[in-house]
């Protein structure tokens, strides 16, 4: 919460401090997300990651990852919906 | 990234399929071991993935752990293509070979070009940096650019500025050529203006000076035409630079005389041609025909190769050698006063670029033992004007 503060008083995005993910999208055809721990699920369907405080999970028709790094990946595909769980 | 797709054809890549029952659990050992993967597609329980060349050996120990299999599909990129060329050494020492060649070549000038040369050829300034050590074939380390510059300026006058400028195998040499001072009359220095021969004054320009002579006058060399003494309306007398034209009626001469027996030189039969290959500066017999002995003359012809507009240091010199023969023919006697009077109009045209103008003329034939002569007797209007310097002692 004090980060949040700090966010809000510097005038950046609220989480920016504390570390949060990022997500960069695409149209609804690609996702470049920063600040990924793990993946959980993976097919062509559903991909879930492990976001640390929350799971990310992109919904659609032939997902795949495209580029996979340690701490980010780009999802890319048909994307119709995304969920996440806090 | 296309960057990024050159990058992975340098380091080498490998796509390879994994099956197994939790490809996820496979892909994050993958992510945190450091190793990266791309176009990742997962179909069920099997995986398929590119990987870098380097990683690819790290993720069989993660692929075993996490319960796959793993299978190599393709191999891309420089390492695999060199590892490929290992079984043909020739292929890859000719490569090296080529490389080093490339770069033993580029040390030397090959090409030299001249711009901004309009009275001077571009022969006389070639030899002009040859003598200072500058022509094709020259080791660029030898080249001392100051040196050449200067040296090229001073052995050509006709040359304000000059400048070399060497880019890889070929040295640009740009000058400026000097204008040359107009002539201007020497104003300080009087002159009259004196009889060149004897004749008839026909028309006097004076434009400086008193003319003492007038139209319809006879002069004999050397007389006093134009004087260099100006009077003023006081009475007074100044001396000047004289200066006019003054045309006058001139008797010439013109004589020619063509020899009834005459030597012509004349190609005989085939000619032998030679050809030759100049490459670097060295020169290549391309076919078997020798230098013939004497008595041939020889045709030369050069040929430089041009690729995208550069010249390349590669001539193509063809030799034409023929044999002369000197054969004896006898003229008749028109023959030979036509040869006498072509002779005599070719004399009449020279004359008239020296502004003399044949007013009449009469001919005369003569015939000897050996040959004709033609004479023709020509009255010549000319300018007979010559300067005469004017010696001024000046009283103590």
């Amino acid at each position: 919460m004090k980060m949040d503060r700090i966010s809000r008083a510097l005038e950046l995005p609220p989480g920016c401090l504390a570390g949060a993910a990022r997500f960069e999208m695409h149209g609804n055809r690609e996702v470049i997300v920063e600040g990924c721990r793990s993946i959980l699920q993976y097919d062509e369907s559903a991909i879930r990651i492990n976001m640390g405080k929350m799971i990310a999970c992109f919904l659609g028709r032939g997902l795949n990852i495209k580029c996979l790094t340690p701490d980010s990946l780009v999802v890319e595909g048909f994307i119709t919906s995304i969920e996440f769980v806090t | 990234m296309v960057a990024l797709w050159i990058l992975r054809w340098f380091y080498g890549s490998v796509s390879f399929r994994a099956e197994g029952k939790h490809p996820e659990h496979f892909i994050n050992a993958v992510a945190r071991s450091q190793a990266r993967l791309w176009d990742i597609k997962c179909k069920g329980t099997v995986l398929t993935a590119r990987a870098a060349c380097a990683d690819y050996f790290g993720l069989r120990p993660l692929a075993k752990r996490s319960g796959l299999r793993l299978r190599v599909q393709k191999r891309s990129g420089l390492p695999f293509y060199l590892r490929h060329l290992r079984r043909r050494p020739g292929l890859v020492a000719g490569a090296v070979l080529f490389f080093a060649v490339i770069q033993c070549l580029s040390l030397f000038v090959w090409d030299v070009q001249v711009e901004g040369n309009s009275r001077l050829s571009r022969e006389q300034v070639l030899a002009a940096a040859e003598e200072m050590g500058l022509k094709p074939g020259t080791l660029k380390r030898a080249i001392n650019l100051p040196l050449v510059e200067q040296g090229a300026t001073a052995r050509l006058p006709e040359v304000s500025w000059l400048a070399v400028n060497i880019s890889g195998g070929r040295a640009d040499i740009r000058l400026k050529e000097r204008d040359m001072a107009p002539y201007m009359v020497p104003e300080n220095e009087p002159c009259n203006i004196k009889a060149r021969c004897a004749g008839q004054i026909l028309q006097i320009e004076a434009h400086t000076g008193t003319a003492v002579v007038k139209e319809g006058d006879g002069v004999v060399e050397g007389q006093l035409l134009i004087s260099a003494i100006v009077e003023d309306i006081h009475g007074g007398s100044m001396l000047k630079h004289a200066d006019g034209k003054v045309y006058a009626s001139v008797k010439r001469t013109l004589t020619a005389e063509v020899p009834f027996e005459q030597t012509v030189t004349q190609p005989v039969g085939e000619p032998i041609r030679r050809n030759r290959l100049g490459l670097f500066g060295f020169d290549f017999p391309v076919n078997a025909a020798t230098v013939p002995a004497e008595g041939y003359a020889c045709e030369r012809e050069a040929k430089q190769f041009v690729l995208f507009g550069s010249t390349l240091p590669v001539f193509w010199y063809t030799e034409s050698w023929i044999k002369q023969q000197e054969i004896t023919t006898v003229l008749t006697k028109e023959e030979a006063k036509a040869k006498a009077q072509e002779e005599l109009q070719r004399q009449i045209d020279e004359l008239a670029k020296e502004d003399v103008t044949i007013l009449e003329k009469t001919e005369r034939v003569e015939y000897t033992d050996t040959g004709c002569r033609v004479t023709f007797d020509c009255e010549c209007r000319e300018n007979i004007a010559e300067e005469s310097k004017l010696e001024v002692q000046v009283p103590e």
